[in-house]
């Protein structure tokens, strides 16, 4: 069991040794236990710069070099303040055993971001652990539920380019939406991902666009990039006039009546129509949602009896006109 | 004749010496089987393994049942529905229809469960047509399974036919989208049973319908189940809006009028795609070339997804056109609409669920 194997070796204390080795034999590109992302090294360069390196990194002799096994951020820190040497603990152990070592040490000391919790997953996976012994024991380690949909969810974010796992650690994309990002071609998902990170969108703003975006592609059968790269797409993200939450609902709009044509259309007709019928502002006429059920709502509001007498008196004109008959005809006989 | 071997065989405990059990066990004699103490151990593991639903479909749970034996046909809100009842000796199929409902449906227990205690269902059955309350029962095989797709190993239609026939206030209808007949060929079935087959243009389905019969084939079982004196019923249910759906429809309209006598059909029903949105991310998943739900579908006043309501006026006056020409005759109705859409294609709407089932009763009374 491996719980039994981390237990043996973590209280194992005679594998590592104290020893102080220069700075340049740490191989800072051997990432085999490193689960690090989205460093920001600038306040432990300030801490390192007060009091130095009180706390060892672990590593492991590889040959001529050494990997890390733990303290990526502080070799990463030392290097980039230049410093010659340092003290280090060496770990003699195998491979799963020093993953281990770092994986525990993290989840004592810190809390992972998520592109880390998907690097723990994928190392454990590299390193022989099965899937349902890491959906049980180590999803719930590093805060996540234990269960499959989360493990595979996470499984792929590794896979995903920097800027979008960066976007991630922001709190900016969403694991669904980056899983989602995964279901489309390279060129595709980058075109995607500048786009909704241009408007700035929430993340159900997101959803619906990406799906608008997917759902047009697969009705046109055509790539992604060739719905982004068209001309009213471009001219709306490259306008100087709109601001960015004018370009999101014009967009949206754009998308909308591409990906439901019949249904935008169908809307224009009970839009030009009920303009013609003069209702007072403070009426509202509704068709029924997708024009599925029977019937027209009316909403209206009114601050006095006044108020409410004009518009009663409207509703009666109206309901005599030719022009809602004629609106009523066209709903019940909407054809295509 | 459908190819089908399942992977394995799992079989509880209590149904081990049900005459289905055996028919089934002799049938696979290579299959491996495991005897099943506890079934909801199977079940959960079932529904939470990886690829769910097509691992399910290769898997054969046999078990008893225990719910109530005949069931009104659930229907939807604001929508006409037929007054059917159901029949549940099986639940999920083999056959991988892409846009198949029971994906959504079965997702607590993706296998494919036949019900081996027959004497129950027979048993239940009898108390309720013995009744002598006037009442008419339409009653179909066909709501969570394919009523023939497994016929040929479980030999169900040989108890169910003779029994239906037995009884004149019932009916039984076996709804199918295979060929498999073979059993039907001997049973003294009195007209008690209708023959039903699923119709669609043979590109649906070749893209939609993978291991079902071909249309010519199921025209072909139906013409045969019609020389063995049964009536028959047809359903162009699901309809789909394709390029060529026109077309495509009338070739199947015109196939059917060429092989099939008028006389025999006692209904056809017409019924647009309609599905739950969580059916939506699943027919993504399992089928990334499948087209369908990338049409203009929007949720009805039950939450079930269909097409823009013109679109399914279209098709189904088309329909209705294609089929009154080949023979005006014909009992054409529509299933799980609501009733302005029944005016708009028919002109009228019956006036309710009970009327819609009075006037398919009064077809095979």
């Amino acid at each position: 069991m491996r719980q039994k194997d981390t237990s043996k070796y973590l209280k194992d204390t005679s594998r590592m040794i104290l020893k102080k080795i220069s700075i340049d034999r740490i191989d800072l590109l051997d990432k085999r236990f490193v689960v690090t992302f989205g460093e920001d090294l600038s306040r432990l360069i300030s801490s390192i710069k007060m009091i130095g390196c009180i706390n060892p990194p672990i590593l492991r002799e590889d040959k001529e070099s050494f990997q890390i096994i733990s303290g990526y951020k502080r070799v990463s820190a030392l290097k980039r303040l230049k410093k010659k040497e340092v003290c280090v603990y060496i770990f003699y152990g195998e491979d799963i055993d020093a993953f281990f070592l770092n994986l525990y040490e993290n989840v004592c000391t810190r809390k992972f971001n998520e592109v880390e919790k998907s690097l723990v997953i994928n190392k454990l996976l590299d390193f022989g652990v099965k899937e349902e012994e890491i959906i049980e024991r180590y999803l719930p380690l590093i805060d996540l539920p234990s269960h499959r949909k989360v493990f595979d969810k996470y499984r792929k974010i590794v896979k995903l380019d920097d800027c979008i796992k960066k976007s991630i650690v922001n709190g900016k994309t969403s694991i669904s939406i980056a899983n989602k990002l995964l279901e489309f071609s390279l060129r595709d998902r980058s075109e995607i991902f500048q786009l909704v990170s241009k408007l700035a969108l929430s993340s159900n703003l997101q959803l619906e666009f990406i799906t608008y975006l997917e759902e047009i592609a697969k009705r046109e059968e055509i790539p992604i990039f060739k719905i982004t790269k068209g001309v009213e797409i471009k001219e709306l993200l490259n306008s100087k006039v709109l601001t960015p939450r004018e370009k999101t609902e014009k967009l949206r709009t754009h998308l909308r009546k591409r990906r439901y044509p019949l249904l935008s259309q169908a809307e224009s007709n009970f839009q030009n129509r009920k303009m013609k019928l003069g209702l007072l502002p403070r009426i509202h006429l509704l068709p029924p949602a997708n024009f599925e059920g029977e019937g027209i709502r009316v909403e209206f509001s009114f601050k006095d009896t006044f108020e409410l007498k004009k518009i009663l008196s409207n509703l009666k004109e109206v309901s005599e006109s030719k022009e809602l008959a004629s609106l009523l005809n066209s709903l019940s006989g909407l054809d295509i | 004749m459908l190819n089908f071997c399942p992977e394995r065989i799992y079989v509880e405990r209590s149904v081990k010496d049900e005459s289905i059990t055996a028919n089934i066990l002799c049938k696979f004699s290579s299959v491996p089987i495991e005897y099943v103490e506890n079934p909801k151990i199977l079940i959960k593991k079932a529904a939470l393994a990886k690829d769910a639903i097509s691992k399910g479909k290769r898997r054969i749970f046999v078990t008893k049942y225990k719910g109530k034996v005949l069931k009104k046909c659930p229907g939807t809100k604001y929508h006409i529905c037929c007054n059917y009842y159901v029949l549940n000796i099986a639940t999920n199929c083999y056959l991988d229809c892409t846009y198949c409902v029971l994906q959504s449906y079965l997702l607590n227990n993706p296998l494919l469960v036949v019900f081996a205690n027959i004497e129950k269902f027979l048993k239940g059955l009898e108390e309720v047509f013995s009744r002598k309350n006037g009442k008419f029962y339409r009653i179909g095989t066909g709501e969570l399974t394919d009523s023939l797709a497994l016929d040929g190993i479980t030999n169900f239609s040989k108890i169910l036919v003779p029994f239906f026939a037995k009884w004149n206030n019932t009916i039984l209808e076996l709804k199918t989208k295979t060929d498999s007949i073979s059993n039907l060929y001997r049973l003294d079935h009195k007209e008690r049973t209708v023959v039903s087959f699923s119709l669609n243009p043979q590109r649906i389905i070749q893209n939609e319908e993978p291991n079902t019969s071909t249309l010519k084939d199921r025209i072909e079982a139906a013409r045969i189940c019609q020389e063995l004196g049964y009536r028959l019923g047809f359903h162009f249910d699901p309809l789909i809006y394709y390029h060529g759906w026109e077309e495509g429809y009338y070739e199947t309209v015109k196939a059917l009028s060429e092989r099939i006598d008028p006389g025999r059909i006692v209904w056809i029903s017409l019924g647009a795609l309609r599905f739950m949105p969580n059916l939506k991310p699943i027919i993504k998943e399992r089928f990334p070339h499948c087209k369908l739900i990338y049409e203009e579908l929007f949720p009805g006043l039950d939450s079930k997804l269909r097409y823009f309501k013109p679109i399914r006026v279209e098709m189904y006056r088309k329909l209705l056109k294609f089929i009154r020409s080949y023979n005006p005759g014909i009992f054409v109705y529509l299933c799980m609409e609501t009733r302005e859409v029944w005016e708009r294609v028919f002109g009228w709407s019956p006036m309710s669920n009970t009327h819609l089932g009075h006037l398919l009763d009064e077809r095979v009374r």
